[in-house]
Order: structure tokens, then sequence, then C-alpha cells
């Protein structure tokens, strides 16, 4: 019988494998360039809309703004990695490896948690990319500066953070908070293409996450009678 | 270059394109015409109006190069696996083999969008009012006094309207199916292929030549937006022909360096 370190150590071996095949590919790198350059332009025109206004933000709420938007464009940032994404599993000679040495139930909970990495590395690289970025354009400090504008008689309708989140959290929590529903979003995504790929169909859960974040640019769902959009 | 044509003109992939194009005009235009269909016919929206709001609403702009650059990069990617570009290009020259591609993506590209374009506006003007509206009139549309726009819009059909932006909008995919065609040789990618070009429009919208080459670059959906002015169109069409340009020079970089490594 093999001892359980042995297995985990193989389980670490197949999630590393797939990830570093990953992370290597040309679909990653570009799109992890083009986030970096995209993620730039959004943080410079955040801070000239900041320095117009007169505002200064510290780092931290600047940080928990822009992911609670979906860093300021949820389509783009989803659209980015489902292009990094596309291809799950990987078709690389390591998995016909793995698929002969490891059982199947091993080979998908090892893909199941590559596909867990590949979100964390994801969100954590636009988190920090933010972050460098946000350096230089922060005021030292802490707490919400929205709440110290307020009482100074700022309208509450310029405040960049909704009330609800400023009363309840710190920027560090509604930081926390928001990185849930994009974790949440993108983690299932994965998961469906990762579903529709071992079905033989890897198309059907690109398109249909295609269609969905598409949709959202192409077609105004406002004035469909009928339609109410959720608060 | 007969040939290529064919190939770029291939039905699956340029209707497919098209279609999508065409489905990305109507996102906007339909749930608008369901919004408006009981309304007094005096307030509701002409044929013009639902044909270019979709242009305006935002996401035809965004999905335009992608669509354009269906047609030949994945062309150009299956070309490169299979090498059967060696023998194309030993058969004849770098410079013959770039004209035929270059020719037959800016051709296909122009087609798809233009093409796009052209379908939208004859089903609006089957389904909606016709624009013919007067400067007093609700339904005008309100452009810039110095917009080129503004000004056509009050002659019959307004067709000069119609006629600019098809020319604009299949000039600009021709020049976004070429931007495929160059990053099909350089990532021999079908998916990216096809996202590089979104990707580069993407940056050109958010400012990025604004950052590398000062403030007054063109917004890269001017040839066809709301604000067209004619200064600006010579600004445009300049700023799109330069891109052609590089792209048409790194595709001849990118086939170079495959010939001397095939």
């Amino acid at each position: 019988m093999r001892k359980k370190g042995n297995l985990l150590r193989a389980q670490g071996a197949m999630i590393l494998g797939n990830f570093d095949s990953w992370i290597r590919s040309p679909r990653t790198i570009l799109m992890l360039l083009f986030t970096v350059t995209a993620s730039f332009l959004t943080v410079r025109s955040y801070s000239i809309g900041l320095r117009a206004s007169g505002f200064t933000m510290t780092a931290t709420e600047s940080l928990a703004y822009l992911l609670l938007t979906g860093f300021k464009n949820q389509f783009l940032a989803s659209v980015t990695f489902l292009v990094m994404v596309s291809e799950l599993p990987r078709r690389i000679p390591f998995q016909q490896y793995t698929l002969i040495r490891a059982s199947r139930t091993r080979w998908i909970s090892a893909q199941l948690l590559y596909c867990f990495l590949m979100v964390v590395f994801m969100i954590a690289f636009m988190t920090l990319v933010f972050a460098l970025f946000l350096l230089p354009v922060s005021s030292p400090g802490s707490g919400w500066s929205d709440t110290a504008r307020l009482a100074q008689g700022l309208e509450p309708e310029l405040a960049y953070v909704p009330e609800w989140i400023r009363i309840h959290f710190s920027p560090i929590q509604a930081l926390i908070m928001a990185i849930v529903p994009i974790f949440l979003f993108w983690f299932t995504m994965v998961l469906i293409i990762l579903f529709f790929s071992l079905l033989g169909a890897p198309i059907i859960g690109l398109a249909l996450y295609s269609t969905i974040l598409f949709s959202s640019v192409i077609v105004l769902f406002e004035d469909l009678p009928g339609f109410f959009m959720p608060m | 270059m007969k040939e290529e044509l064919r190939l770029a003109f291939e039905p699956k992939r340029f209707w497919w394109a098209m279609l999508l194009l065409f489905l990305c005009f109507n996102g906007f235009s339909i749930p608008q015409w369901l919004n408006i269909f009981d309304w007094e016919p005096a307030f509701r929206e002409t044929s013009l109006m639902l044909t270019i709001g979709g242009i305006f609403f935002g996401g035809v702009m965004l999905i335009m190069p992608l669509c354009a650059s269906i047609p030949m990069a994945p062309l150009q990617v299956d070309e490169l696996r299979t090498s059967f570009i060696d023998w194309r290009i030993f058969r004849g020259s770098i410079r013959r083999y770039t004209l035929c591609k270059v020719t037959a993506a800016f051709v296909s590209g122009a087609a798809v969008t233009g093409g796009a374009f052209a379908l939208d506006a004859i089903l609006w003007n089957i389904l909606a009012s016709p624009c013919n509206v007067t400067p007093d009139s609700y339904s005008v549309i309100p452009f810039a006094e110095d917009c080129i726009y503004y000004s056509w819009q009050f002659m019959p059909g307004a067709w000069p309207v119609y006629v600019s932006m098809m020319l604009g909008i299949a000039f600009c995919g021709g020049i976004w199916a070429i931007t495929g065609l160059t990053a099909a040789v350089f990532v021999q990618d079908k998916l990216l292929s096809l996202i590089l070009p979104f990707c580069v429009y993407y940056l050109w919208r958010a400012g990025l030549p604004n950052v590398l080459f000062g403030s007054g670059f063109p917004h890269p959906a001017d040839l066809y937006n709301d604000a067209l002015t004619w200064p600006m169109v010579y600004q445009s069409v300049a700023v799109y022909l330069a891109l052609g340009l590089i792209c048409i020079l790194l595709y001849m970089a990118g086939l170079k360096r495959r010939v001397r490594s095939a």
C-alpha cells in the first residue's frame, strides 16, 4: 500500500505540472501582459478622476473600491481570464502520463485543485498589479476618506464607496468581501469549462461564458419589456 | 489572389462573423424597438436611430475587431501549422504572398463589418419609419452642430449618413482584419489571433496612445461615431493607415523569420 505522503506528493506534482504548463503558455503570458497594461490605464484614469475632483484616497480603500467594481471592468477582466483558461484540461503530454499513472478520482481532484489555484493566482495577480499602480497616487492614512469628506459637507452621491459598506466594514474587510463574488464567478466559470471539456464538448463551456460576458456589453437588457435589473 | 479571396469568403466563417456582428448591432435596437412598439408613430425612433444606436451603445465597437478577424486569421494559423505557407512562399515570393493575404484580409474584414451594418440598415428601414426629419422635428438626432452627420440627417432617408458610416466601418474592419492576420503569424493560435485585435482596440480606446504619444490621439471608433468632424476624418484615416502599414511590415518580418527557419 502506498504511503499517504507519497499520494499527496503525486497530487501536488499533477497540480504543479498543469499550473507550470499553464503559466508558460503564450495565451497566459500575453493575457497577463494585457492585464498589466489595462490595469495601468484603469488606475491612471481613476487617479485623473481623483485629481480633478480634488479628493484623496488611501491605497486600501482605493483597492477596495476598484475590486468592488470588479477591477473597474468586470467584463474585461473576465474575458481576459476566459482566454487564459480556455484550454481545460491542458492538452499536454504530461496529461497523458498522469492519466495512465493516477486513478481517475485522483486525476479529477488534481484538476479541481489546479482550477482553484488558477483562480486564486489571477485574483492575487490582479490585486497586486492594481495595488502597485495605486501606490504613487494614494495618500497615507486609514479608514474611509469618503466618510471624512461627507462629514465636511460633501454631497452623498459624490462618495466613491456605498454608505452601507462604509458603515459596516473597514477598507480591508471590504476588500476581502469584494474578492468573494469575483472568486465565485471565475471559479464557477472554470469548473463549467472543465465540465464540458470532460464531456467532450469544450466549445460549449467557452461559448456559454462568451455569450454571458459579451451579452452584458451588447444587449440593452434594461429596455427589454418586463425585464428588471437586480439591485 | 482569386483563390485567396475564395478562401476568405468561405461561407462558414464569413457568414458566422457577419451574423455575430449583425446580432451585436441589434442587441441595442431590438430591445429599443420592443420598448417603443406601442408608442404613437410620431414619437417612435426612426430607422436611422435604430440602425446606428447599436454603435453608440458601445458593444459593436468592441466586438468589431474580433468579427473582422474571423475570416482570415484562423486560415493563416492553419497555413502556418500545416507548413503549407512554406510551399506557397517558395513557389512565389514573400511580397506576392503578403499582397494576396493582406488584400484578402482587408476585403473580407471590410465585407464582414460593412455587410453587417448594411443588413442592419436594410432591416430597420423595413421595420421602422424611414428617417425623413426636419430640424424642428422630435426625431432629430442631437449630433453636435459641427458633426458632419448633423446636416446629412435632414436629407431624404438620411442616406449620406448610412453610406458614410458603412464606409467608415468597412475601412476600420479591413484594417482590424490585417491586424488579426499579423497576430496570427506571431502567435500561431486561432483564439489569440482573434483576441489580439480586440486587445489592441481596447488599449487604444483606454488611452494608451495618449500615454505614449501625448493627448489628441483620435478614438478608434471616430470614423463611425456620433461626433465625427472633417478634421477627425483625416486624423482617423491617417492613424488607421499607419496601423495598417505597421501591421503589414510586421507581417512581412514574421514571414521572413518563418522562411529563414523553414
